[in-house]
């Protein structure tokens, strides 16, 4: 006998630590009234029993998750709170031993694994389970009778099938690459006679080129020529233009200063003339002596009628004087003294006499300003016929100098028009010669250098379609994984590949379709057995048909004959009865290592005649089969859970 | 990788109930790689 220990803690209803243990080979019932912790000990069962190593319930991708959570043993979206974990706690543990094994299970209150068993198996979540939300029972309340996930989900089939799936995705993705391949490569010999077209091309318009540039070499030493004449003339038009220059300045220093030669002999002349018109200064100084003499002489003259007059006048104005003193009007003439004169005719002749001695002092120096005047002018006169003489001999020492000067420049002239003219004759020449090379090269060296550039133009074209046709030629490559394969080797490699793919999912399908077909035959053969064992004398025959669809044959209501029955129209009892049937057959077919089947809240559905037929059935499976079945059943009346031996 | 040696590791991992897909592919690659490296070295 082998003994089960179940221990629990923060679990379900379980807040607190519950052990329990279960012997193989007997069945139990739990007991107790609704949350007295029934379903929460089948939920510590079934978790520890299902859960993987991971911590997940992976069973065939999200079906494992959905039945966790359908069972109640893994909390979901919708329901967070219907985990396994207690409400009020945040971890909950589950320890099971079983065959001198330990198993422990904890787990957060969000599923969230902290320490998982080793050897737990999803299947067990499909197979070792049957309740109201079992996968089983929950298709046959609602009628649907494609069972086909029992030979495809549980069996390798599905595995079989995942695997071809795979394997076509890969081979769908290698036809792809081995078609592009085999495109490629088409491309890749137009490409390559595109190439070599182009190479031939570019290999005659290099020989052209060659050809031209031989050519292009003697005229390129005409132009040399031509370019050195060019520049040659241009050297000596600018000497040209310097001599032209340096005349242009000669002359023009000439005329000026044949300018200032006219201008001083101008000057000379006028002084010249200035000078002749002035008397010789001896014949000055005798005419100026003539005039002194001249005119002391009337000075002299004068000087004496004023004398005389003066003396008369001494004579009269004394007589005046008296006649005034003594008051009289007549006196004696003091000029005769034979005479009278009276005071009147006295101071008349007074007057006349002084005015004549006026007359006579204004003429006096009338005539001695006239000779200083004369002196003066001799004076200026002579100075300046000096200075014009000084300045005739200076203005012609001056011309003398000027003269000298000018005198080489027509000379210097001529020799520079000589040298222009060489000059010019010799430009003259160079330009001739410069005519002829331009006539020769130009027309020659335009169309060479079109020619030439045309055909470089051409080869540059050529380069570019050439760069363009290899750059085409390596983008042929076909990568696969992380290698770049040219398209012919591609598609060989592809070939082989697809030939492997092919040789594989044909094996594989074919091993589906096996693992199919044995899996239903086993579990066919299972039912068979268990409607034997159930002694169910109605449901003659429950199987899955080819399409794996539930076959339900029974004997008909009037006891006689065999019907089709469909799932719509079986009894609650008849479901949970071919439900029992399917669960068991899935158990023995699937999981019958797991020396557990556990059924929650179906015993007390059935009506109770199947009930004892039930309780038989499920004895005699543990006993038969060695394994540990536990049930629950609601008993309202119990005040707490209750673990009974049956 | 003949075509039963490729078989025979998808069997194998089908019974030890592989569904990590990227461990397929990588098989597929293998054989892949050999097949790369039997045809490249006969042509070079």
């Amino acid at each position: 006998m082998t003994k089960a220990k179940l221990r629990i803690e923060n679990i379900g209803g379980f807040r607190k630590p519950f052990s329990i243990e279960f012997e193989k080979g007997y069945l139990y019932f739990v007991e107790g009234s609704n949350s007295s912790g029934k379903t929460s000990l089948i939920k510590a069962l079934a978790g520890i029993l299902s859960v993987s190593s991971s911590g997940q319930f992976e069973l065939r991708s999200d079906r494992g998750i959905l039945e966790a959570e359908h069972l109640g043993i893994k909390s979901s979206e919708k329901n967070p709170q219907e985990g396994l974990v207690n409400a009020h706690a945040e971890f909950g543990e589950i320890k099971l031993e079983i065959d001198g094994n330990n198993y422990t299970y904890y787990v957060k209150k969000d599923g969230t694994p902290v320490v998982t068993p080793e050897n737990g198996n999803e299947l067990f979540l499909l197979t070792g389970v049957l309740s109201n939300d079992s996968r089983v029972l929950r298709q046959l309340n609602n009628g649907i009778d494609d069972f086909s996930w029992i030979v495809d989900d549980l069996s390798l089939a599905k595995r079989y099938g995942e695997y071809t799936d795979m394997l076509k995705t890969r081979k769908e993705d290698a036809e792809r690459l081995y078609i592009r391949s085999k495109q490629k490569k088409n491309e890749v010999e137009s490409l390559k006679k595109k190439l070599d077209a182009l190479k031939d091309a570019r290999s005659f318009v290099e020989y052209e080129m060659r050809q031209m540039e031989k050519q292009y070499a003697e005229i390129e030493e005409l132009i040399k020529e031509r370019e050195e004449k060019h520049s040659e003339m241009e050297s000596k038009k600018n000497s040209a233009r310097e001599i032209e220059r340096s005349i242009s300045q000669l002359y023009a220093e000439f005329e000026r200063k044949k300018e200032n030669i006219a201008e001083e002999e101008k000057i000379l002349k006028s002084f010249q003339e200035e000078y002749t018109s002035i008397p010789e200064i001896v014949e000055m100084e005798q005419a100026l002596e003539e005039l002194i003499t001249e005119n002391q002489e009337k000075v002299t003259k004068l000087q004496t009628q004023r004398e005389r007059t003066q003396g008369v006048l001494d004579l009269y104005l004394p007589a005046l004087n008296s006649m005034d003193k003594m008051n009289i009007s007549q006196t004696k003439c003091p000029l005769c003294e034979t005479g009278s004169i009276d005071s009147e005719k006295l101071s008349k002749k007074i007057e006349t006499l002084k005015k004549e001695i006026d007359n006579i002092n204004g003429r006096i120096k009338q005539h001695l300003m006239k000779r200083d005047f004369k002196k003066r002018e001799f004076r200026e006169k002579k100075e300046r016929k000096e200075w014009l003489k000084e300045e005739i001999g200076n203005i012609k020492d001056e011309l003398k100098k000027l003269r000298e000067r000018i005198r080489d420049f027509p000379s210097r002239i001529s020799g520079e028009e000589d040298r222009l003219e060489k000059k010019r004759e010799k430009i003259a020449k160079l330009k001739e010669k410069y005519k002829e090379l331009k006539r020769k090269t130009e027309t020659v060296d335009e169309e060479a250098s079109k020619a030439l550039d045309a055909k470089e133009e051409e080869r540059t074209r050529i380069n570019k379609e050439l760069g363009a046709v290899e750059t085409a030629l390596e983008e042929t490559s076909i990568q696969i994984l992380d290698k770049l394969v040219p398209p012919e080797k591609a598609e060989r490699i592809l070939l082989i590949l697809l030939e492997k793919l092919d040789f594989a999912i044909q094996n594989f399908s074919k091993a589906a379709n096996e693992h199919r077909r044995k899996a239903a035959r086993r579990f066919n053969q299972n039912i068979s057995e268990m409607i034997q064992k159930l002694g169910f004398e109605k449901l003659v025959n429950i199987r899955l048909n080819d399409e794996y669809r539930l076959y339900i044959e029974r004997i008909g209501d009037n006891g006689e004959g065999k019907v089709i029955q469909q799932i719509k129209s079986l009894s609650t009892s008849e479901k949970l009865t071919i439900a029992l049937i399917l669960q068991s057959a899935l158990r023995s077919t699937y999981l019958s290592e797991i020396p557990f089947f556990l059924i929650d809240g179906i015993i007390q559905d059935f009506d109770e005649d199947r009930r004892r037929e039930v309780i038989n059935y499920l004895k005699r499976l543990t006993t038969e089969e060695n394994i540990i079945v536990i049930a629950t059943k609601l008993n309202e009346e119990l005040p707490s859970i209750r673990i009974q031996e049956v | 990788m003949s075509e039963e040696e490729l078989l025979a590791h998808l069997e194998n991992m089908v019974k030890k109930r592989e569904t990590d897909s990227s461990k397929i592919n990588k098989l597929i690659d293998n054989a892949l790689k050999s097949i790369m490296e039997e045809v490249l070295h006969d042509e070079s």
